[in-house]
């Protein structure tokens, strides 16, 4: 919340101060912005920072511990039991995250406008939303978070050995799950883009 | 999880769980030393679990995932593989509470609570109670069920015979480390070098 109203206040703030341009053009900026790239990133950031170490600390812990070996030898597949869940549950609590960013930067950018503040303007500039846009998001969102996740799940089951192990797993976890996060999004945006231009030579 | 076949476990030729008369007391020599040990279990584990018969297993080093209540310790490895219906549950684990000395009450409690809240002792218990729910037809043991016990010795293998007696056991004991654990009759399974 505190992300997404300081992504939105700010945003707000820094363009009335740099541009003559009325609230209504600038909460459109912001809500184009928070669709199409910062309600994305700002959820994958905080997805890895709060969840992606506790899942690796988890993991690595029931590793060290051979818990996991337990479950196994009780014919428990542990893809299924340990890994799914942790895996779709970020990527689910993700894309309604990603919309929550999405209402809180508008609202916060809405507030802070140096013009009266209108609740029905808001709800124009959500209504002028491009749904396909918003889906695409939560579904990036989704979909990035799951990737990341599981890529950094594997790692902190096959390298944690020992109790140092669990911290190193959990720090590794973040930055890792950072990068690959980061990585994809700006695959998707650089793919976009060449997209974009292709379709504009061809027309 | 590893699939592995019974002719790749190098047992005697012919041999097959299968045909042990029930109540069977055997013996598994696991050659080699520390992981060497942990992957045969693991091997003999998965082996046993994708036979057509009921296998429970009795392990006293992390018998539990920590960080959920025993009641979910209990009921995934129970419900995992085969659809079990919780009222049959529920009048299995009545018979079983007697010989582990416990009521209802008692059984309540224990199922709220996560394994770091327990004492060894009951620890031991429910990682019995588990075992016999799942109504086996082969136990495993693995050697820190004797090698680090969580029960009292006299009920070590006392209460095992008593939850479980009329299942087959396979006491999975490295080969190098004697005597057998005491108070048991063992009879070495017969493996490929030996036929």
């Amino acid at each position: 919340m505190l992300l997404a109203a300081l992504a939105g206040g700010g945003f707000v703030l820094s363009i009335q101060t740099a541009l003559p341009l009325g609230g209504s053009t600038v909460l459109e900026l912001l809500a184009n912005l928070m669709v199409q790239v910062l309600g994305v990133v700002f959820t994958l950031l905080v997805i890895a920072a709060r969840s992606v170490s506790a899942i690796s600390a988890e993991l690595a812990m029931v590793q060290v511990t051979g818990e996991r070996t337990s479950l196994e030898r009780l014919g428990v597949d542990t893809r299924w039991y340990l890994v799914l869940p942790r895996v779709l549950a970020p990527a689910l609590s993700g894309c309604v995250l990603y919309l929550y960013f999405v209402f809180a930067a508008l609202l916060v950018g809405a507030l802070i406008t140096d013009q009266t503040f209108d609740v029905w303007e808001v709800v124009q500039i959500i209504n002028g939303l491009d749904a396909r846009e918003l889906l695409l998001g939560m579904l990036r969102t989704g979909v990035f978070a799951g990737i990341a996740i599981l890529y950094v799940m594997r790692f902190a089951i096959s390298r944690a050995r020992r109790f140092p192990d669990i911290p190193l797993a959990a720090s590794n976890g973040v930055f890792q799950a950072i990068v690959v996060m980061l990585l994809l999004e700006s695959g998707f945006q650089v793919t976009l883009a060449l997209l974009q231009q292709a379709q504009g030579t061809g027309a | 999880m590893t699939r592995t076949s019974l002719s790749s476990l190098g047992l005697a030729a012919g041999w097959t769980p299968q045909q042990v008369a029930s109540p069977a007391r055997l013996v598994w020599p696991l050659p080699g030393e520390g992981a060497v040990i942990e992957g045969q279990i693991d091997r003999i584990c998965a082996c046993w679990n994708n036979q057509p018969f009921v296998t429970s297993y009795l392990d006293a080093s992390a018998p539990f995932l920590e960080n959920v209540s025993i009641l979910e310790n209990i009921w995934v490895p129970l419900a995992w593989r085969r659809r079990v219906r919780p009222i049959e549950l529920i009048r299995r684990a009545q018979r079983l509470l007697p010989p582990l000395g416990w009521d209802g009450d008692d059984l309540r409690r224990l199922l709220a609570c996560r394994p770091g809240d327990l004492t060894p002792a009951v620890l031991g218990r429910a990682v019995l109670l588990r075992a016999a729910l799942a109504n086996p037809d082969w136990l495993l043991i693995e050697p820190g069920w004797f090698e680090r016990p969580l029960l009292p010795p006299h009920e070590l293998t006392s209460l095992v015979q008593s939850l479980l007696g009329e299942c087959r056991w396979l006491l999975l004991w490295p080969a190098q480390r004697q005597p057998l654990p005491s108070g048991v009759s063992w009879h070495t399974i017969p493996m490929e070098a030996e036929a």
